[in-house]
C-alpha cells in the first residue's frame, strides 16, 4: 500500500499492511509520516482512482482484486 | 514579463511529475515557450470522459507565489469565454477565476488566507503538483456540466 501526497518534501509513504485495516488508520500513519499536523476547518482524506475513500473502509475492499493499491492524501480547501 | 531564472529551474523539476500525473489522468501538459512561467493543462473529469477542459496556469514566482489560474478555449487560447469553464463551486466563469486557496485570484479576493490554515504552501514538496491534483479532483468530483 503507497500513499503519496504532493506537498510533502520526502518519499510516499509505503507499507504492508492488513486487508481488514481501514482506510482511516492508513491516513493517520501517512499523515503522521508525512508530518502533517490537523488544523482547524481543515480536513485529509484518501483518494483512489480520483475519488474519496471513507475512512471506515478497508483496505482490502479499496483494492479490490488487487495486491497492491496506491492512495493520494487529500487536503480539505475550504470554500471561499 | 519572463519569469526569474529560479523560478525557471523550480518549474522544470517540479512540471515532471505534473505531465506524468496529467498523462496519467488521459490529459496533457504544454509549456508556453515564450514564457517560461506559463502552462497548460488539459483536463478530462473522470465521470465525463468526453469533455475536455483546458487550463492555463501562469507562474510568477515559483514557489513562494501562488498561479494565476484560468480555463482557456484551447491551449494559448482565448480566456474569456465562459463556456471554457466547468460548473464547479468556487469556480466563477462569470469572473473568470477560481475563488479557493490554490490561486492568485483566491489569494487577491481573500487576504486572510494567507495567514489562515489556508496559506499558500510555499514550502512544501511540488505545489505545482498540488494544484494540479486539486484541478482534477474537482473536476473528478464536484463536476456539475459546463458553463453556458
Amino acid at each position: 500500500m503507497t500513499v503519496t501526497f504532493p506537498l510533502a518534501k520526502g518519499q510516499p509513504y509505503h507499507e504492508r499492511v492488513a486487508t481488514e485495516t481501514p482506510v482511516g488508520t492508513v491516513k493517520e500513519a501517512a499523515m503522521a509520516h508525512f508530518g502533517v499536523q490537523p488544523e482547524p476547518n481543515t480536513t485529509y482524506f484518501l483518494t483512489h482512482d480520483g475519488a474519496p475513500v471513507p475512512d471506515t473502509t478497508s483496505i482490502g475492499t479499496a483494492a479490490g482484486k488487487a495486491a497492491a493499491v496506491k492512495f493520494t492524501l487529500v487536503k480539505e480547501l475550504i470554500q471561499g | 514579463m519572463p519569469v526569474d531564472l529560479e523560478t525557471q529551474l523550480n518549474l522544470l523539476q517540479d512540471s515532471q511529475a505534473v505531465a506524468e500525473f496529467a498523462i496519467d489522468n488521459d490529459g496533457a501538459i504544454a509549456c508556453d515557450c515564450s514564457d517560461h512561467g506559463i502552462y497548460w493543462l488539459a483536463l478530462r473529469p473522470r465521470l465525463a470522459p468526453d469533455e475536455r477542459f483546458v487550463v492555463r496556469v501562469a507562474w510568477e514566482r515559483y514557489p513562494p507565489a501562488p498561479p494565476s489560474i484560468k480555463f482557456a478555449t484551447e491551449i494559448q487560447g482565448r480566456l474569456d469565454v465562459t463556456s471554457a469553464w466547468p460548473l464547479i463551486e468556487g469556480y466563477r466563469a462569470g469572473n473568470f477565476d477560481i475563488c479557493r486557496p490554490f490561486t492568485a485570484e483566491g489569494f487577491d479576493t481573500h487576504p486572510e488566507w494567507r495567514t489562515n490554515s489556508e496559506r499558500w504552501p510555499a514550502d512544501g514538496g511540488n505545489p505545482f503538483l498540488w494544484v494540479a491534483h486539486t484541478l482534477q479532483y474537482d473536476l473528478d468530483n464536484r463536476y456539475q456540466g459546463r458553463s453556458g
